[in-house]
């Protein structure tokens, strides 16, 4: 029925740097997955890099989803939002400006407080991965030199910032907003 | 550069730029333009001119019938039907005298329009003081576009500042509908867009715990990076409740600390307080500190101020202290952690809430290498100090389980779990064997009524306080990824087909008698499907010789965009399981529960996302999520939700109720300038609605009010109904001022009214 | 500026006639008359001298082009005057220039305008350096009959 193995998925450009931190985890298994993608060669500095990964922002937050009847949280979903951009070697933009939304649904109950803390450790590393996926589709989707479009629906939110509660929820603590 | 908070009551997104306003800065060598139908005087000293006449420079024009230019002191005095244009603020008036350089002078009888935020207004006098400030004399100020407008300021001084962008009323009465509703000796209102110190829009409502309340915050934008925002409330029943919201981004530092006090509450004689402090700070290099601390001063708190900080959802108010070290390729977090429990009492007065243990430190390493020589090396290793008062006691709560040797007053607990892998990643495939050891030791305090560890089952083993147990773990995790190019409504996708397979080998271990700090099973879905142990914390490692079969199936547009995300997956055991929480966790059948799932943002407008847990063996859904949010367009947008959950299930509800719950939420216009905002949640299992919401919003042209009525139950035996109205009246409150807080959490997507269409979906 | 006033009139032209009765002298062909630091140039130019000795030169440009006049000033260092017009009339009794349709004067200093008016009639006192601009040539102003346009140049800071 038409399928066959994916045979390659090396990226349009030969070498990237990328702005992540040096200890950032989704930087760290973004730049594995490259490495193991074929020929594309991550460079620690922007000297020479055919194209540059530009973090915009990156953020997780943690919403009521369900409210049970008696008024408590059963139900939170757990987002993890990177806007990043993609400019050439002479800043040209590559890609705009994307944001990529995930996210994964937690059931909680009071009883399941420290437990459920540490099941959140889980589910944003298994976002994580699939970011990482879905960072790799975008960026092989760039045809070298054309800016490809985004849709609107993908784009950060221009200014309206009412909508976002991006909390920097430091280590997993259930900071609900 | 200074980076700058966003906008809105968010906390800070660190990293955005200072826009600092272009200064209006005379540019004293321009020209002087001077056009007119006739025009005397001596070219070095004065000129005069007369009827339409129009006197440029730099950023002024000024036309008028007749005008006086004095060259030397660059000053205009123009008479008859003055019209000025000045940085783009547009002043008419009958006499008009103004020093080009200094910017000082006067204009009689001015109208005046700012271009920032078409504020405008009428007035006796104008005096400029210089090129920002000026005073107007006896003016009028709205930013409602008709000459009629629905709400105005009339105030005996206006003191204007273009350049801070900020317009302070002196002995000011506001006038809506032309009716005054408010009076003040001094109200500082926006001149611009950007962030200002200002009024908030007031919020007036009546809850059925506080009675009638009126909310009139004021924001202070005290930096770029600082602001304060003030919540002065009057809870009729209560007292006045004072609120204070600050936040603060430096260079390395960030935090936002929220605090509510009402002095000697009228109906509890008692001091009501709440505190919520989030604070992170670099102190060197890959050393950082932070606090997240809630505490709140009574059981009662979220229920008697519902739309409190602390959200009425949280009765487990965390206070942690964090210290991380952060070295190349290992990090080291400590923290200590101790709960503050807002206790419910059911009807029965049984409590409902189990405080989790304090942890009091917990210190974590992890380090870790990626691809030496194609092994990718790991180390997790913990040591945690718990304690827990609940079992301090005698008179346990709860049920009989508080008794039982798995809740022990406290201890110690360290564990060391390196784990060594080898991924093998291609395109179309991989393969990733991984190898770890789970070394655990404990040092338990029993409680009261627990013999040191006694076995609960008869013939159990006796472990005493201290015990450990080591436990290798291996595990295989294969994927293919297949790909085929084909249609997905129409547009040209990627549609790949991602068979996978996941074996995991454990041995198993008695820990029946084992403590459980912070272990709970975790919810079968995608992700936990894939991991080694179907616990979640340290203190259970599930024995297992299962494996995992799944395939998943992704549409993948040109851009790279996931339209649409297929999966299924089940999980085989070779030998059922050993290890369980307790009766109702163990597993009987040879095959998991079969996980499907479907979702993804099918189109523009339309997001999908469901999940379905079936037991085959009785034939039942065991836990079922779905998801629908249609956006159509700004402020468009409906939400159903339906949410079955046998599992989730609270040890200490007697009526062992679980969850079944429908949805709906939606945001719609009704006309041009009404729109409708609601929630409900309706729990079919116990056939009584939970949350409720429903809101009206008429937008006009410069004012917006809102009347929001709201049913929450907020405890097992206590239910908030209130219903707040607001005012917004454009440009006079600060930009960003959110909108009642509930409208923004009840119903995802939700989009101001008063803020510019700008479409997104989330 | 003020020495010009005693300074011969030099004129330069293609053709010149001479009417010693009337005392009129008509220049016509690339005229070029000088006073000092006066300079005039024209396509034909009539100079009369009153009895008293005062001259009255009249410039006429052909259609289509300018008479122009150049004269420094008073007051500093390379400051000049200048301006053309279809038609000029000097009067050297009461030192005062009128220019007459598409007519524009400017003040420079060396050769950088610092002042500058065009309109339909300038008249210009040298003496009281007194101007006045009009929209029609007949030298007053009727509504809406044109626009007149002038730029002034900020004057350096004079300690007031």
């Amino acid at each position: 029925c038409g399928f066959h193995l994916r045979t390659s998925a090396n990226l349009p450009f030969k070498s990237i740097y990328m702005t992540f931190g040096a200890t950032s985890p989704l930087g760290v298994e973004l730049k594995r997955n490259i490495l193991a993608s074929g020929n594309t060669v991550v460079l620690p500095t922007e000297e020479g890099a055919e194209a540059t990964l530009q973090v915009l922002a990156e953020t997780r937050e943690k919403v009521v989803l369900i409210l049970n009847s008696q008024g408590r949280a059963s139900e939170y979903l757990l987002y993890y939002k990177l806007t990043f951009r993609v400019l050439d070697a002479n800043k040209k933009e590559l890609l705009p400006p994307t944001q990529i939304t995930l996210k994964r649904d937690i059931s909680y109950n009071s009883s399941q407080e420290l437990s459920k803390a540490a099941e959140e450790v889980l589910l944003y590393r298994d976002m994580q991965t699939d970011m990482v996926q879905q960072i790799l589709r975008r960026l092989a989707a760039i045809k070298s030199g054309v800016p490809t479009q985004v849709e609107p629906s993908e784009q950060p939110p221009a200014g309206n910032q009412a909508d976002q509660q991006a909390t920097p929820a430091p280590a997993a603590a259930p900071a609900v907003k | 550069t200074d980076a700058t908070l966003p906008a809105t009551s968010t906390t800070p997104a660190s990293g955005t730029q200072t826009n600092i306003k272009p200064a209006r800065v005379n540019d004293s060598d321009a020209p002087t333009n001077v056009e007119a139908e006739q025009m005397t005087g001596r070219p070095d000293r004065l000129i005069n001119l007369d009827n339409d006449v129009d006197l440029t420079r730099g950023q002024t024009e000024v036309q008028s019938n007749k005008a006086t230019y004095r060259i030397v002191e660059n000053e205009v005095e123009a008479h008859g039907c003055v019209r000025m244009n000045r940085y783009g603020d547009k002043y008419t008036g009958d006499d008009l005298r103004l020093n080009m350089d200094s910017g000082q002078g006067f204009l009689t009888n001015p109208t005046y329009h700012f271009l920032a935020n078409d504020g405008h207004g009428n007035a006796d006098r104008i005096d400029f003081i210089d090129e920002d400030k000026a005073t107007v004399v006896k003016g009028t100020y709205t930013t409602c576009p008709s000459t009629k407008p629905d709400w105005y300021i009339k105030s005996s001084t206006l003191d204007i500042d273009s350049g801070l962008g900020e317009g302070v009323a002196h002995n000011g009465v506001l006038y809506f509908k032309s009716v005054p509703i408010l009076g003040a000796p001094s109200m500082s209102f926006p001149l611009s867009n950007d962030r200002q110190s200002g009024v908030l829009p007031p919020i007036l409502g009546s809850t059925n715990n506080g009675g009638i309340e009126f909310n009139l915050p004021y924001y202070f934008n005290i930096a770029p990076n600082r602001d304060l925002t003030l919540y002065p409330n009057i809870i009729t029943q209560r007292g006045l409740q004072m609120g204070a919201d600050a936040r603060y981004l430096g260079t390395g530092y960030s935090g936002e600390t929220k605090i509510e006090f009402l002095p000697d509450d009228m109906l509890t004689k008692t001091n009501r307080y709440a505190v919520q402090s989030i604070h992170s700070q670099t102190l060197a290099p890959g050393l950082t500190m932070g606090w997240n601390v809630n505490f709140a001063s009574d059981n009662n708190y979220p229920d008697d101020f519902s739309h409190s900080i602390t959200q009425s959802a949280a009765r487990l108010l965390n206070r942690e202290f964090d210290l991380n070290y952060s070295g190349s390729f290992w990090s080291v977090a400590a923290l200590a952690s101790r709960y503050q429990v807002l206790q419910d009492f059911n009807s029965s007065g049984q409590p409902t809430i189990s405080r989790p243990y304090d942890r009091m430190p917990q210190i974590t390493l992890t380090a870790g290498k990626q691809d030496i020589y194609g092994f990718d090396w790991t180390v997790n290793a913990q040591y945690a100090r718990f304690w827990n008062s609940q079992y301090d006691f005698p008179t346990v709560i709860g049920t009989s389980q508080a008794s039982s040797t798995l809740m022990p007053l406290g201890g110690e607990r360290v564990y060391f779990n390196p784990q060594l892998s080898y991924p093998i990643i291609r395109p179309g495939y991989f393969i990733t064997p991984k190898i770890q050891l789970d070394a655990t030791a404990y040092n338990i305090t029993p409680n009261k009524l627990g013999v040191p560890n006694a076995p609960t089952v008869a013939g159990g083993t006796v472990l005493g306080n201290e015990f450990s147990r080591v436990l290798p773990t291996f595990s295989l995790d294969a994927g293919l990824t297949f790909e085929r190019d084909t249609k997905f409504w129409g547009n040209p996708v990627t549609q790949t087909l991602e068979p996978r397979l996941f074996y995991v080998r454990t041995p198993y271990h008695d820990q029946t008698e084992y403590p459980l700090f912070d272990s709970g099973a975790a919810d079968f879905n995608f992700a936990q499907i894939f991991t080694e142990n179907r616990y979640s914390g340290h203190d259970r490692i599930s024995d297992a010789n299962q494996l995992t079969v799944a395939m998943i199936s992704r549409f993948i547009q040109e851009s790279g965009l996931e339209r649409l995300r297929l999966g299924i997956g089940q999980r085989i055991y070779f030998t059922q399981p050993r290890v369980a929480l307790g009766p109702t966790d163990t597993i009987t059948t040879s095959r998991s529960d079969l996980l499907l799932s479907a979702g993804g943002q099918v189109s523009q407008s339309l997001g999908l996302d469901n999940t379905i847990q079936y037991s085959q063996s009785n034939n039942q859904w065991v836990r079922a999520s779905s998801t629908i949010k249609w956006q159509p367009g700004p402020k468009k947008v409906i939400n159903f939700s339906y949410q079955l959950d046998h599992t989730n299930t609270d040890p200490l509800d007697p009526l062992n109720r679980y969850l079944k719950q429908f949805d709906v939420s939606a945001q719609w216009p009704l006309s041009r300038r009404w729109y409708g905002v609601g929630r409900v949640s309706y729990s079919l299992q116990e056939k009584t609605v939970g949350q409720s919401l429903l809101g009206l919003e008429y937008k006009a042209d410069c004012w917006v009010f809102r009347v929001v009525g709201q049913r929450t139950p907020t405890s097992s035996t206590r239910t908030t109904t209130g219903i707040f109205l607001q005012l917004e009246l454009n440009g006079l409150s600060s930009i960003g001022s959110n909108p009642m807080q509930a409208l923004r959490t009840s119903v995802p997507g939700y989009q101001n009214v008063n803020q510019p269409d700008s479409f997104i979906s989330r | 500026e003020k020495a010009d006033s005693d300074k011969p009139t030099l004129i330069d032209s293609d053709q010149l006639t001479y009417d010693d009765v009337k005392q009129v002298n008509v220049a016509t062909g690339n005229v070029v008359l000088t006073r000092g630091t006066l300079l005039m140039k024209a396509d034909r130019v009539v100079v009369t001298t009153d009895p008293s000795g005062y001259q009255y030169a009249v410039l006429y440009a052909d259609p289509g082009k300018l008479a122009t006049f150049k004269q420094k000033r008073d007051g500093g260092p390379d400051l000049w005057i200048d301006g053309h017009a279809e038609r000029i009339e000097y009067d050297g009794k009461t030192e005062v220039t009128k220019l007459f349709s598409k007519a524009q004067m400017r003040r420079l200093q060396g050769d950088k305008p610092t002042d500058e008016v065009n309109g339909e009639f300038i008249s210009y006192d040298s003496r009281t350096e007194f101007y006045s601009v009009n929209n029609t040539v007949n030298g007053n102003s009727q509504p809406g009959a044109g626009r007149i346009r002038a730029v002034i140049q900020p004057r350096p800071k004079v300690a007031q």
